[in-house]
């Protein structure tokens, strides 16, 4: 049923008007594919008006920006011919403001579809507007059936009234020459019963003949209790025909001037049902008061009736269950008829309740000003179609409804009109949402600083306007082969090409990590970030890419790669200028050093006890100037100088350490624990280094207490968290970071050192990838911690 | 086992470009209880012509032992080393390198090259002069050195 329905639709004509040819083809093929055969085609508003009227399309999709004659017009024009101006008319147009819409509405469109559209909304629209026009047109039919077969019926109740007027014409003649001429009696169409005394006495031919009783069984019986009436009344219920025997005694026994005529339904002596109309009048018979009963056949009269009420009823019962509102107003506008559809699913009100309301009052006062002056056009006799109007519903919900009128004109007269109302809230709300969708996607979309192309089979089909900003392409160029648009460089085009592909094949998302180079219109490359996604678009599985131009980013990368070249040049630089000045710098020293000793040695004596002095400070200054280019060397050296790491038992880097201290510590009488060892990626000489440094500080500034020091490890998620924990003198809070500093001492002469053993500690921590700290407080000892990475690090 | 006994005069080779440690190795050796003749030159090359008595060193004699200092002019101490060391002859003449360099490279790179010893020069006279008198004491007195 569907099936046949759908493809009726496909039968209707459809006119396509535009100017551009382009667009008319464009139009053609999308509905063609989708099967509609019966495309015509204009070019201009004056051809389309002529096909028009030639043809009768079922549809127009009408352009409205044409040369000569616009869109709107060629709608207006339409609208005066009542012959066409029901065929939908749906606006192609680019012009989607709300003045333009209200424009096309006011002119008569039915729909519109802004431009550029897709095929699945023209295709969507076209067969909205083609099952309107459908089934506007059955109903029209069906109402001209309806009308013309009353039409009919009228006419033959006109033509039986009439034999009936002629008839009691020529009856009343009879009646008056009764008795002198009851040969005519005989000849009577009518059956003529005779009844004295409640008893019948005489019944004519046409009596005998309508009942198919003989003389028997009819003269000489006692009507009240005559088996032939009862029998005649047999088939209508107990109660009725008690009812019109009462009736009929009564006629009988109160008698009357005038005849008294009722129709019933009797059984024929076959048994056969016929309507019978039955006059009584009191007459002069044989000088005795007569009840003359004339028995009229009038079977035929009730069949047609019965025809025409039961038309009525069909006609009733399709309007009742039709799925569209229908209601009739009478000439003042007040509802008179509203079947289910228009009433209670509609508007939710009762039938009873709508009819007598004035159509006006459901609309609510917003709708006053806009939607009702179109309405109103109907009481100057004009039809007006699909007027969008905003109705009250009895619970106080807003709908909108789609109303059309059609004045009821008889003999020249307005008696009222019929009217169509459809529920179009969920369209409208749907088309609302599509735009607003479509506005928030677009804004999206269009405000995007990416570039985003959709392509279909490697056309492309959309592009944003970042996209034209960064190919260089105009509008002009959608539709054109994707690979022209989007220029890969020619060394990459076979893993862009190959990205697409596994897309298209596999439903999945590309990685926006697909660093990739463009060209230009104009030729220079660009490189852009390229992420895509499989997407339906106009129903079609298509390709959406986004490019994001990278140039920036790459240049910054690259600064800041040369950035991080550059620093570490200049790192190596001063670790090495470090390393090569501190070693060279010993010669001079020691020079120094050495001669002051061999001027003391050999001439010791022959200067006075100041001059003695004077050199011992200048050898124990170059001493520690000695010193300290020794440590800088082996603070330098921890950068240059390092071993690869290599897998390393700590408690044999402890051990060593230790060794190296074992001197210090028996001197000391230290007491040294420590936490199982772990085995660590690490340079095995920089590890003792630090354990050696570290708690040879804690021997060193012990004060006047046993060092006790302990040496705990523990692990968390990625690294493992070395502490060595002493009861010394401690350090100020606020120096706990200047330590870790190269030469930074807190303390003067009563604690030898230059000060570099915890900043090569940090040196070498970090050159493994680990952080150093030390918690303390002043007399309350020291920890301190370091981390090496669980594994090592990545890229020493 | 003494080869100071006879009081013989041990010629001793110095390869040294500075002058201020050419001065200091000479008054540490004046200051030696061995009978010593300190011949110096002041590079690589000069080394080696002394060495293999060529060019102005025809006549020079063969030194007991070489003082070798490593960063030379013209011709590097480790190259020195090497030649000495590859020379048939000459391999059998104790190298005690002396030098202010302290990394472990050096070191190491000095030992593989077969010097017989490697010493960084003390930065205070009296230590120099304690290394000049452990020199004297171990290399002329304790070890025994093949006779030419």
């Amino acid at each position: 049923m569907i099936q046949k329905e759908v493809s009726k639709t496909k039968d209707m004509v459809i006119l396509v008007v535009d100017d551009n040819r382009n667009n008319i083809f464009l139009i053609k093929e999308v509905l063609s594919e989708q099967g509609y055969g019966n495309i015509l085609m204009a070019s201009s508003g004056s051809q389309a008006i002529s096909i028009i009227d030639e043809r009768k399309p079922d549809l127009i999709l009408l352009d409205i920006m044409m040369p000569d004659m616009d869109g709107y017009e060629v709608c207006s024009i339409l609208q005066q011919d009542e012959e066409v101006s029901d065929i939908p008319v749906i606006m192609l147009t680019a012009k989607t403001t709300t003045e333009d819409l209200k424009k096309g509405f006011e002119v008569g469109a039915f729909d519109y579809i802004p431009k550029p559209f897709s095929d699945v909304e023209l295709v969507a629209r076209v067969q909205s507007a083609l099952k309107l026009k459908q089934s506007r047109d059955e109903l029209k039919n069906r109402n001209a059936e309806l009308l013309s077969l009353a039409q009919k019926n009228q006419e033959t109740i006109e033509e039986l009234d009439e034999n009936i007027r002629e008839k009691e014409a020529y009856e009343e003649a009879l009646r008056e020459s009764e008795e002198k001429y009851s040969t005519l009696v005989e000849l009577s169409v009518d059956g003529i019963l005779l009844i004295q005394g409640g008893e019948t006495i005489f019944a004519n031919r046409s009596f005998y003949g309508m009942f198919g009783f003989s003389e028997s069984e009819v003269l000489g019986k006692s009507v009240m209790s005559s088996k032939y009436l009862t029998r005649v009344l047999s088939f209508v219920s107990e109660k009725d025909r008690q009812i019109i025997i009462k009736r009929l005694s009564e006629l009988m026994i109160e008698g009357g001037a005038t005849p008294n005529t009722f129709q019933l339904p009797l059984f024929r002596k076959s048994g056969e049902v016929f309507w019978v109309e039955i006059s009584t009048k009191p007459i002069l018979f044989n000088k005795k008061t007569t009840e003359m009963l004339v028995f009229r056949d009038i079977t035929e009269k009730k069949e047609a009736e019965e025809a025409i009420k039961s038309e009525k009823e069909k006609f009733q019962e399709v309007v009742e269950n039709i799925e569209e509102g229908l209601f009739t107003l009478d000439k003042k506008g007040y509802i008179t008829y509203a079947n289910p559809e228009a009433t209670i699913k509609t508007v939710g009100y009762t039938a009873d309740e709508v009819i007598g309301k004035h159509f006006v009052e459901l609309a609510p006062k917003e709708s006053l000003s806009s939607a009702v002056p179109n309405l109103m056009k109907v009481f100057g006799g004009q039809s007006v179609s699909d007027i969008e109007i905003q109705l009250q519903r009895r619970d106080g919900t807003r709908i909108y409804a789609s109303i059309s009128l059609t004045p009821k004109i008889r003999d020249g007269k307005f008696e009222g009109i019929f009217g169509v109302i459809n529920d179009i809230t969920e369209r409208k709300r749907a088309v609302e949402a599509l735009r607003e969708s479509e506005g928030r996607y677009s804004t999206i979309v269009e405000g995007s600083g990416d570039a985003i192309v959709i392509f279909k089979r490697f056309r492309i089909v959309f592009a944003n306007k970042r996209a034209f900003e960064l190919t260089g392409y105009s509008p002009e160029d959608v539709g054109s082969n994707a690979m022209k648009f989007i220029k890969f460089d020619p060394k990459q085009l076979k893993k862009a090409l190959k990205g697409y592909f596994n897309l298209m094949a596999n439903d999945d998302y590309l990685p926006a990590t697909h660093e990739i180079d463009i060209r230009h219109k104009d030729g220079h490359i660009i490189p852009v970030e390229l992420s895509g996604a499989k997407i339906e678009y106009d129903g079609g599985p298509s390709a959406v890419i986004f490019l994001r131009d990278i140039t920036q980013r790459k240049q910054a990368e690259a600064e800041l790669r040369e950035t991080l070249e550059d620093l570490e040049r200049s790192n190596k630089d001063l670790e090495e200028f470090a390393y090569v000045a501190s070693h060279d710098l010993q010669e001079p020293l020691r020079m120094v050093s050495s001669y002051v000793q061999l001027l003391s040695r050999r001439y010791k004596g022959n200067f006075d006890s100041d001059a003695d002095k004077y050199i011992e400070f200048a050898v124990d200054g170059a001493k520690r100037m000695q010193k300290m280019i020794s440590s800088l060397l082996d603070y330098s050296r921890v950068g240059t100088r390092g071993k690869p790491f290599k897998s390393t038992n700590c408690k044999s880097a402890l051990g060593l350490a230790l060794d190296n201290l074992a001197i210090a510590i028996e001197e000391s009488k230290a007491v040294i624990t420590n936490d199982p060892m772990p085995t660590v990626m690490a340079d095995k000489m920089q590890l003792v280094q630090v354990f050696q440094n570290i708690i040879g500080n804690a021997v060193k500034y012990r004060g006047g207490k046993v060092p006790r020091i302990n040496i705990s490890v523990d692990k968390n998620d990625c690294e493992w968290i070395f502490s060595v924990c002493d009861n010394g003198i401690g350090i100020d809070p606020e120096f706990k970071d200047q330590v870790f500093q190269v030469f930074s001492r807190l303390h003067g002469n009563e604690y030898s050192g230059t000060g570099i053993g915890l900043a090569v500690c940090k040196k070498i921590v970090e050159r493994h990838g680990g952080r150093i700290w030390v918690k303390s407080e002043l007399g309350a000892g020291s920890t301190f911690y370091f981390t090496i990475p669980e594994g090592g690090i990545k890229n020493e | 086992m003494n080869n100071l006994g006879g009081g013989r005069l041990i010629k001793i080779l110095l390869v040294e470009d500075n002058p201020g440690d050419i001065r200091l190795a000479k008054e540490a050796f004046k200051e030696s209880k061995v009978h010593n003749k300190l011949h110096v030159v002041e590079d690589g090359k000069e080394a080696m012509d002394f060495l293999k008595k060529e060019g102005k060193y025809a006549d020079a004699p063969r030194p007991d032992m070489i003082l070798l200092d490593l960063n030379l002019p013209v011709k590097d101490g480790r190259e020195v080393l090497a030649e000495v060391k590859s020379d048939e002859d000459l391999r059998r003449i104790p190298i005690v390198v002396l030098t202010t360099s302290r990394t472990e490279e050096d070191v190491i790179k000095t030992y593989n090259l077969h010097a017989n010893c490697y010493i960084t020069k003390p930065v205070d006279m009296d230590q120099f002069l304690d290394v000049v008198r452990t020199i004297e004491g171990f290399w002329f007195t304790i070890v025994k050195l093949p006779r030419v």
